[in-house]
């Protein structure tokens, strides 16, 4: 075997290093899509307990991913309609929803980011979701908005998206 | 010195899988892969959920939907197109009204193109002269050039149970095939 020198080991070590680095540290995509599914787990009941203490960590890890302003503006035709502003406001109706459909269940598809800069950022995605009752399964495109605070994503703005409009 | 012996193959064995077994399987495979990709990139099969389409499609139809049709060409008035609703999966069909550039209104349930009424020969036989029934209303309104308007074919139910409305063309998913 021919010896190497020094030099080429310490060469390949270093690029070993920095490939292990690129490897474990995650992109920014990939931190957005671990909020997105920090939230989705938490709105999800899925059968978890939804009372007492359980319900306020569900609901603490929603708020987690929220900034305080937070923006939901939800508009499905025939469904649901109406705006929620401000952590408080998202964290009641989080509760809420969680004691109504116990068997919620959301999956999360399609989910494109776009519009990605230093301190903000665009997404669409799909949200499948199932109540758990009978004819209550539905989707619905979502547009979401990021912001970056401290080395982590927000999600600052939540509004669905219409294939139709009126005008 | 070694001697090949071209033995006939049966003629029932060149009909079933060719003279060279190995080939025609490479054949078929290829042919089935090139089947497969263009079936996935040119038709979408569909099933009709919900009445917005009566009468011409019924709750539970299945259909295809041609996503190459306007690659070429432009939509047309009168086509049934499918319409991305929540991704790639969940569509909404409806029917084209109005192209780009063109005003549209609807008064007590009769559609104007540019103040012309629109013939809809696929809707309900009027009843009692009155084409749409539940006689909706639509203010005047402008397409931008990226825009059209697109309606379901049962006027029959009330306007505010009715999804319809202007749709940007980049959210077409194709033509409905065999209308």
């Amino acid at each position: 075997m021919i010896p190497l020198p020094r030099k080429i080991w310490l060469g390949v070590l270093v690029a070993l290093a920095i490939g292990a680095l690129w490897w474990l540290i995650p992109s920014e995509e990939e931190r957005i899509q671990q909020v997105l599914e920090q939230a989705r787990a938490s709105v999800s009941s899925e059968g978890k307990p939804a009372d007492g203490l359980a319900l306020l960590a569900r609901v603490g890890q929603l708020t987690q991913c929220l900034t305080r302003d937070v923006e939901i503006q939800v508009d499905v035709f025939g469904g649901l309609s109406g705006n929620l502003n401000g952590v408080d406001e998202v964290r009641a109706a989080a509760a809420g929803m969680a004691q109504q459909f116990p068997g919620l269940k959301v999956r999360l598809s399609e989910i494109q980011i776009s519009e990605l800069m230093p301190t903000s950022a665009r997404a669409t995605l799909v949200a499948a979701i199932d109540t758990g009752s009978r004819n209550g399964q539905t989707a619905q495109e979502f547009e979401l908005r990021f912001r970056k605070w401290e080395g982590r994503w927000y999600i600052s703005k939540v509004a669905t998206v219409q294939a139709l409009r009126a005008r | 010195m070694s001697q090949f012996i071209d033995t006939p193959v049966p003629w029932w064995q060149v009909m079933a899988i060719g003279r060279n077994p190995r080939t025609t399987l490479v054949r078929l495979a290829i042919t089935l892969v090139l089947v497969f990709v263009g079936f996935k990139m040119s038709i979408q099969p569909i099933r009709v959920q919900g009445i917005s389409m009566q009468p011409t499609y019924r709750d539970g139809q299945r259909r295809f939907l041609n996503k190459l049709a306007y690659q070429f060409a432009p939509p047309q008035r009168g086509d049934v197109i499918g319409i991305q609703e929540a991704g790639k999966q969940v569509l909404l069909l409806k029917r084209v009204i109005a192209l780009p550039g063109e005003r549209l209104r609807i008064v007590q349930g009769t559609v104007l193109i540019n103040g012309e009424p629109l013939e809809e020969p696929y809707l309900l036989p009027p009843t009692n002269g009155v084409q749409n029934p539940a006689r909706w209303n639509v203010e005047e309104l402008r397409l931008q050039d990226d825009e059209l308007y697109v309606i379901g074919d049962n006027r029959s139910m009330r306007q505010a149970d009715h999804y319809f409305g202007i749709v940007n063309e980049n959210r077409i998913v194709g033509r409905l095939m065999n209308p």
